[in-house]
This record gives structure tokens, C-alpha cells and sequence, in this order.
């Protein structure tokens, strides 16, 4: 994605396009926009990977049923190990979660898509939602009891003030570490790609000696591509266990 | 002998069969245990040895920097805004700023006990080395 001239700006692949007005919401414009069409676009994928996966029933799978099946038996296990038996009831909220995250940032890889995952608004409503989910199925689940999250056991009480002044704060920081983990990843990681991948454009455009010299960034690029797809991967799964192991305080409010 | 439970050949599975339907909830539960008991004997160990041991690091690094970040942040504007509500300037911003700071390192902490508790102490180390305290 080359600017003017052989100027590479490593920032406009993040850049919001309205693709059509839908309406107007109190004098805010309403748009659908190229996150919008990607996030469409993810679901799709993941709604049509596990429709296609499931629609033929074999007994022996063949390549998308197994691939739907580890699919959903992953993020089951996931489930089952952290949250346990009980905890089945966030599994369809979990899959959910992990399949919208990896997809997104799976398409972000492929040049010219935007990366919905880059984006602070999107993850950070992910990890509010989690976060929100959290304390209302504590409260549901416990009541008042659930507080007893901030207040751990034997301590002294001279010093449960500042203890549960700190637990709170970690606690309301659980969403921001969340959201910011996802975004920093994404963000720093394609704007990395750019770099280099600008590079081989500046170089290449001074002559024989700039062929050769962009050979270094041309590999540094193959290099990276390779990382952020296992840094895709990793952080959706990583999003995943830590949704669950926040949901797991919610189950049992005492560690 | 095991005629009954062998796949009829359709390739169809789901409630095909009359005794399908018989099979109670806590049946199914005790199959599929078996079935995933025999499938770990065979299967080798992914998640646990997949080689993928840097990658595991990459995302724990990743960890304690946001969650130190993340802590730091949120206390500084907790502070910052009861200041703003309160009028107190500077007092609960550096009250809630060293609250941040603790609320990160016990965040930090807790992950790295997390990650010990998957990787024992001295599992990292070679078979067979010395234990200074035996010699």
C-alpha cells in the first residue's frame, strides 16, 4: 500500500472508510464502514466453516467436518479445563468469542483487508462485555458474597484497606490489560509488516544496488508474515483464557 | 460380538436407531471419557510439548507488560478523576498511582505463578544435574 510518491505510510491501513450512510443518529452519522464489512465478513467465515463442517454427519470425517471438529472440541476442552462442568454454560459465549477474534485477525493478514482487531473500540467492548458478564453472574450467582473477591482471606485487618484498594484496582484493570494485550499485538504487528514491507519499495526504486540491498527486508517480511500469524493465533486463544479464567472468579468468588 | 455398536454404514450418525435413543445422558458421559481416555493414550501430547515453548514466552512477555501497563493506567485514572471530582489535586492521583503499581505487580505475580504452576521448578533444568545441597 505504497502513498504518494514512494512514500509508505504504515498508518492507513487502519484508516475507518464509511462504505454507505445508513442514517443519521441524532446528528451522528451512522455508516457502514470497512470494520463493519470485516467483522460481516468474519462471522460469515465462522458461521460457514462450521455449517459446511457439520452439514455432512460422517462418521469419518473428512477435511472441514475435522477441521470444524477440532475446532469446537478445542475450545470445549478450553472450557472444561478451566471453568469446568459448571462452567458449560459460557461455552457457546467463549466459542463465540474465540472464533469472532481468531477470524478477525486471520483476515487481517491477507493484504488490502483491514484488521478489525487493530482497532481499541473493538476489543475494548470485547473485554468490557467479558468483564460486565463477569460481575453480573457473580452478583446473580452469590450476591453481595461475590465481593468477597477484594478482600482475601488472613490478611491483617490493618491492612485490608490497602489490600482491597489494590485488588480493586486490579481487578478494574482486568478489561484494559485485555483489550490493550489484543490491540497492542495487532497494531504493532501490521505496522511492523508495513515497515519492512515499505522498505523493499524505497529500496528497489534506487537502481541494481537497491534490488539487492531489498533482499534483507524482502526476508525480514516473509519472516514477520510467519510470526504474526502464530501472534493471530495466540492472542485470540489467549483472549479466550483469560475470558475464562475471569469467569472462573465470577463461579467462585474465593481463591 | 460388538455388532450392535458398529456403525450401520450410512455414514449417518444422530438418532438413526431405535436404542440410540435409549442412551441416557450419564451413558453418553461415560462414553465419551472413554473415548477421550484411549484417544490421549494414543494421540502425542499437543498443547503440552507442540514445540511451540517461544511462542508460549512471546504471549507471556506480552502478558506482563499489558498487565503492568494496564494496572499503572487504570490506578493514575481512578486517582486523576476523584481528583477532578473532588478538588484534592495531587493527593489521590499519587495515592492511587502507587495503588496501581502494587495492583500490577500482583497482577504480574499471580501470572508468573500461574505459569510456574504449568512448568514445575527444575523441569527446565537437565536430567541428572547436580543438587548442591546433597554434595
Amino acid at each position: 500500500m505504497a502513498g504518494t510518491a514512494d512514500r509508505v505510510d504504515p498508518i492507513h491501513q487502519f484508516h475507518i472508510v464509511d462504505l454507505f450512510q445508513i442514517g443519521q443518529i441524532g446528528g451522528m452519522k451512522f455508516a457502514f464502514t470497512n470494520s463493519a464489512l470485516f467483522m460481516l465478513i468474519a462471522v460469515a467465515l465462522s458461521f460457514l466453516l462450521l455449517y459446511a463442517g457439520s452439514a455432512p454427519r460422517a462418521l469419518v470425517p473428512g477435511r472441514f467436518q475435522s477441521v470444524a471438529e477440532e475446532f469446537y472440541s478445542f475450545v470445549h476442552n478450553l472450557v472444561r479445563q478451566v471453568l469446568g462442568e459448571e462452567g458449560k454454560a459460557f461455552f457457546p459465549f467463549i466459542f463465540c468469542l474465540f472464533a469472532f477474534v481468531l477470524f478477525t485477525n486471520f483476515l487481517g493478514l491477507i493484504p488490502y483487508f483491514f484488521t478489525v482487531t487493530s482497532q481499541l473500540v473493538i476489543t475494548g467492548t470485547l473485554a468490557l462485555f467479558i468483564i460486565l458478564m463477569v460481575l453480573v453472574v457473580g452478583l446473580a450467582k452469590h450476591g453481595l458474597k461475590f465481593f468477597g473477591l477484594f478482600v482475601p482471606h488472613g490478611v491483617p485487618i490493618f491492612l485490608l484497606p490497602f489490600i482491597s484498594l489494590i485488588e480493586i484496582i486490579s481487578f478494574l484493570a482486568r478489561p484494559v490489560s485485555l483489550s490493550l494485550r489484543l490491540f497492542g499485538n495487532m497494531l504493532a504487528g501490521h505496522i511492523v509488516l508495513k515497515v519492512f514491507a515499505g522498505f523493499i519499495v524505497s529500496l528497489a526504486g534506487l537502481g541494481f544496488g537497491g534490488w539487492i540491498g531489498a533482499i534483507g527486508p524482502l526476508f525480514m517480511t516473509v519472516a514477520i508474515t510467519a510470526l504474526e500469524f502464530l501472534v493471530a493465533a495466540l492472542q485470540a486463544f489467549v483472549f479466550a483464557v483469560l475470558a475464562c479464567v475471569y469467569l472462573k472468579d465470577a463461579l467462585h468468588p474465593h481463591h | 460380538m460388538a455388532n450392535k455398536n458398529r456403525p450401520d454404514g450410512t455414514g449417518e450418525t444422530g438418532r438413526g436407531n431405535q436404542h440410540d435413543a435409549e442412551i441416557r445422558d450419564d451413558d453418553l458421559e461415560r462414553r465419551r471419557r472413554e473415548l477421550e481416555a484411549s484417544l490421549a493414550t494414543r494421540l502425542p501430547n499437543r498443547l503440552e510439548d507442540g514445540g511451540s515453548d517461544s511462542a508460549g514466552n512471546v504471549a507471556l512477555v506480552f502478558r506482563f507488560a499489558s498487565e503492568f501497563v494496564a494496572g499503572v493506567l487504570v490506578g493514575g485514572l481512578i486517582g486523576w478523576g476523584l481528583d477532578w471530582l473532588l478538588g484534592s489535586s495531587p493527593i489521590f492521583l499519587i495515592v492511587f498511582l502507587l495503588g496501581g503499581f502494587g495492583a500490577a505487580l500482583t497482577n504480574m505475580v499471580r501470572v508468573a505463578k500461574a505459569a510456574q504452576a504449568k512448568v514445575p521448578l527444575g523441569k527446565d533444568l537437565p536430567a541428572g544435574s547436580v543438587d548442591d545441597e546433597d554434595s
